[in-house]
C-alpha cells in the first residue's frame, strides 16, 4: 500500500492538467466545427452573426468561471466586457480618427496610437485592476447581496462610459477602432476561453471553489478560504470577459455603452442557465442553442410567409422568448441541460456503464 | 493530545453544555455517549471551531485553540465528520478526498503516501467508486467517504459524530475494523459518538458519558457501565422501567 501509492502526488498534479486539456478540447470541438462551417460556406451577413455569437460564448464562459464554480450569482460581468472593448478602442484607434471622436481625451490619450500588441496587454491590466478592487467586495458576499453589488458595479461602470464623453464619447458610437480581428481569431479566442475555463475547473483552486459552493461549512472546516478562492475566480472571469470585449471591438470597429448593458447581461445569463452553469459544457451548449434559436425567432419576428401565407410581424418575440427560457429552466431544470457532467465526463460515464453491463452479462 | 475542559455553551435559555470535558491521546479510541440532546454534537462543534464556547478551553498538544476558526483548527490537526452528512455531492469521490489534501501541511513522503487519495480510498473501501459523484453513493459509503476526507487532512485527532447511524450490523463491524486501522496505522486519536453501545464497547478503551450538557461519568467501559448515574440515564430510575434490550446491552459489557 505504501510503495504503490508513493508517486501519487506528482501524477495527481499532471492528471488535472490532462483532464482539463482533453475536456476543454472536446468541449471546443463543436464550436470549431460550426465556426469553420460559417467561414467556409456562409454568406458575409451570417459570418457577422457567428462572430457575435462566439463573442457571447466567450462572455458566457467567463460568467461560468465565477458563477458556476463559486455558486454565487452575479450580474456585473458586462462591465468587464465594456472595459476591455473601450480599453482597446481608446488605445489602438488611430490619432487621426481620435481627433474627430475624442479630441479632448485626458492623459494625452488623443495624441497616441498604440499597436494592438501593446494596447491589448494594457487593457487586460485595466480590467485586472478593476477586478481586483471589485473582487475584494464581491468575495465577502453571497446570495442576494452579491447579486445586488455586482449589479451596482455594472451600473457604475456604465454611468462612467456615458458621463465621461471626453474619454468614452458618451452614448454615441465610438468608431474607427482598427478591425484587427476576423472570424478565425474569434474562434481561436472561444477555444482558448473554453480550454482555460475547463483547466480552471479542474485545478486545485477550481476544485476547492466548487467544494465551497457545494457545502460551505464542510469546506471551511477543511481550511479552505472561500474568499481567496472567489477572488481568484472573479479575476479570471473578468479577464475572459475583457478579452471578449476586445475581440468584439476589434471585429466590429464600432462600440457604444449600451452594447455592454442589461440586454447583454440577460442574454448571456439565459444562455448559461439554459446550458447549465455548473459546467463549461453548459456554457457552450446554451450559447449555441440560444443563438440559433433566437436567430430563428428573429426571422419570424419581422413577419415571414409560410406556405404563401404572410404571418404578422411579432416584434419583441425574442425578448419574450429569452424570459421564457430563464423561467422554464429555473422551474423545470435549474441545473440546465448539461447538469453536473461535462461532455467528456458524460461520455466516460456512459462507457463505464456499458463496460460494467458487458461484464455483468 | 486533545484536552477539552470546562466548556459551557448556551443557546438562548438552553444550557447545551455545562462544564463538558473530553480528552483523547494519539492512537487512542475514546467514546462520547449520552442520550439525544445531551450536547455531544454541540461539543464537537465547539472543539472544531464551528461554535465559540461561552467558557472553557480546547487545547491540542499544549496549544490553546479556543475561539479560533474551523480552518485554523483543521490546520492545527483536528478533523471531523458530521451527524448529518456533508460530503461534496457534485464532486467525485476522489475529488472529495483531494480537495481536503490540497491545504495540508508538509509531510514526509512516507506519510504523504499513506494519506494519498488513492490509498485513503482503498483503506475506506471506496476505490471502486473513485470516479462516481459523491452524491450518488449509498448512505454507508458517504459516511466512509467523510472519514476518508477527514483523514486526508492528516489529523492528530478525528471526531466521528454517529458514524454507525443508518448502517446494518455487517457494515458496523467493518466500520469498527476501519476505525481501529486508522488509530493504529495512522496514529490518529479518535473520538466516536454513537448510540450503538455494542459498537462503542467493542472499539473504545475509554468512555465519556454526558447528560444534559454535563459530564456524568468517565472511564473504561467496565467501570462506566457500573456507575449508578449512567444506569439511571440509560435504563431509567429503577431497573424495572428499562426495556429488556437496554438492560442486555448494559449488562452485556
Ligand atoms: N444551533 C442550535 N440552536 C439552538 N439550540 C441548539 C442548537 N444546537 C443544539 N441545540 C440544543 O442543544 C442541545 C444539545 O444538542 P446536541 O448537541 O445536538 O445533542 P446530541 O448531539 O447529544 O444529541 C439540545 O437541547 C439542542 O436542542
Ligand atoms: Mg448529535
Amino acid at each position: 500500500m505504501t510503495t504503490d501509492a508513493l508517486p501519487a502526488t506528482p501524477s495527481a498534479a499532471s492528471r488535472w492538467i490532462l483532464r482539463g486539456l482533453t475536456g476543454g478540447i472536446i468541449t471546443a470541438l463543436p464550436v470549431v466545427a460550426i465556426g469553420l462551417y460559417f467561414i467556409g460556406f456562409a454568406p458575409n451577413y451570417y459570418q457577422h452573426l457567428a462572430a457575435a455569437a462566439l463573442v457571447n460564448l466567450i462572455i458566457v464562459v467567463g460568467l461560468q468561471v465565477f458563477m458556476g464554480n463559486s455558486g454565487v450569482p452575479q450580474l456585473g460581468h458586462s462591465a468587464f466586457v465594456g472595459l476591455g472593448a473601450y480599453g482597446l478602442a481608446i488605445l489602438a484607434t488611430p490619432v487621426a480618427l481620435k481627433k474627430l471622436s475624442i479630441p479632448h481625451a485626458p492623459f494625452g490619450l488623443s495624441q497616441i496610437t498604440l499597436s494592438p500588441v501593446i494596447a491589448i496587454p494594457i487593457s487586460f491590466v485595466v480590467v485586472a485592476v478593476l477586478a481586483l478592487v471589485s473582487g475584494r467586495i464581491i468575495s465577502r458576499l453571497s446570495g442576494v447581496a452579491a447579486t445586488i453589488v455586482s449589479l451596482a458595479f455594472l451600473v457604475i461602470v456604465h454611468s462612467v462610459f456615458l458621463h465621461w464623453p471626453e474619454l468614452f464619447k458618451g452614448n454615441q458610437a465610438f468608431f474607427g477602432i482598427p478591425k484587427i480581428f476576423g472570424l478565425p481569431a474569434i474562434i481561436a479566442g472561444a477555444v482558448a476561453a473554453i480550454v482555460i475555463a475547463r483547466l480552471f475547473r479542474e485545478s486545485a483552486t477550481g476544485l476547492q471553489l466548487r467544494a465551497t459552493a457545494d457545502n460551505l461549512q464542510a469546506a471551511e472546516a477543511l481550511a479552505l478560504d472561500s474568499r481567496a478562492l472567489r477572488r481568484r475566480a472573479w479575476l479570471l472571469s473578468a479577464l475572459i470577459c475583457g478579452a471578449a470585449g476586445m475581440l468584439y471591438a476589434g471585429f466590429a470597429g464600432t462600440i457604444s455603452p449600451k452594447v455592454f448593458y442589461f440586454q447583454q447581461v440577460f442574454l448571456t445569463l439565459a444562455m448559461l442557465i439554459l446550458g447549465g452553469m455548473g459546467t463549461v459544457t453548459g456554457a457552450m451548449l446554451g450559447t449555441i442553442l440560444l443563438s440559433f434559436g433566437l436567430e430563428a425567432i428573429r426571422s419570424v419576428e419581422t413577419g415571414v410567409s409560410v406556405l404563401g401565407i404572410q404571418m404578422p410581424a411579432m416584434l419583441g418575440l425574442s425578448g419574450v422568448a429569452l424570459g421564457v427560457v430563464i423561467v422554464l429552466c429555473m422551474a423545470l431544470r435549474p441545473q440546465g441541460i448539461s447538469g453536473r457532467y461535462e461532455l467528456d465526463e458524460a461520455i466516460g460515464a456512459l462507457l463505464r456503464r456499458n463496460s460494467r453491463m458487458d461484464k455483468a452479462e | 493530545m486533545l484536552s477539552v475542559s470546562g466548556i459551557r455553551k448556551a443557546f438562548g435559555g438552553v444550557q447545551a453544555l455545562d462544564n463538558a470535558v473530553l480528552r483523547c491521546d494519539p492512537g487512542e479510541i475514546v467514546g462520547l455517549i449520552g442520550p439525544n440532546g445531551a450536547g455531544k454534537s454541540t461539543l464537537v462543534n465547539v472543539v472544531t471551531g464551528v461554535l465559540r464556547p461561552d467558557a472553557g478551553t480546547v487545547v491540542l498538544g499544549g496549544r490553546d485553540l479556543t475561539g479560533t476558526g474551523p480552518g485554523a483548527i483543521c490546520s492545527a490537526g483536528i478533523a471531523r465528520t458530521y451527524q448529518n452528512l456533508r460530503v461534496f455531492h457534485s464532486l467525485t469521490v476522489m475529488q472529495n478526498v483531494e480537495v481536503a489534501h490540497s491545504r495540508c501541511r508538509q509531510l514526509t513522503p512516507d506519510r504523504a503516501a499513506r494519506v494519498s487519495a488513492s490509498a485513503l480510498l482503498k483503506t475506506f473501501g471506496l476505490e471502486r467508486h473513485a470516479n462516481a459523484l459523491a452524491g450518488e453513493l449509498s448512505y454507508g459509503s458517504q459516511r466512509r467517504l467523510e472519514m476518508a476526507r477527514a483523514m486526508a487532512t492528516v489529523p492528530q485527532i478525528l471526531l466521528l459524530d454517529e458514524p454507525a447511524a443508518g448502517l446494518n450490523d455487517e457494515e458496523t463491524d467493518q466500520l469498527g475494523e476501519v476505525i481501529r486501522l486508522v488509530a493504529t496505522q495512522m496514529g490518529a486519536g479518535i473520538v466516536v459518538i454513537d448510540h450503538d453501545l455494542k459498537f462503542i464497547n467493542d472499539i473504545c478503551r475509554h468512555l465519556f458519558v454526558m447528560d444534559q450538557g454535563r459530564p456524568i461519568a468517565e472511564g473504561t467501559p467496565e467501570r462506566v457501565w457500573k456507575d449508578p448515574r449512567v444506569i439511571e440515564v440509560y435504563v431509567g430510575p429503577g431497573t424495572e422501567t428499562g426495556t429488556g434490550d437496554q438492560r442486555d446491552t448494559v449488562q452485556g459489557v
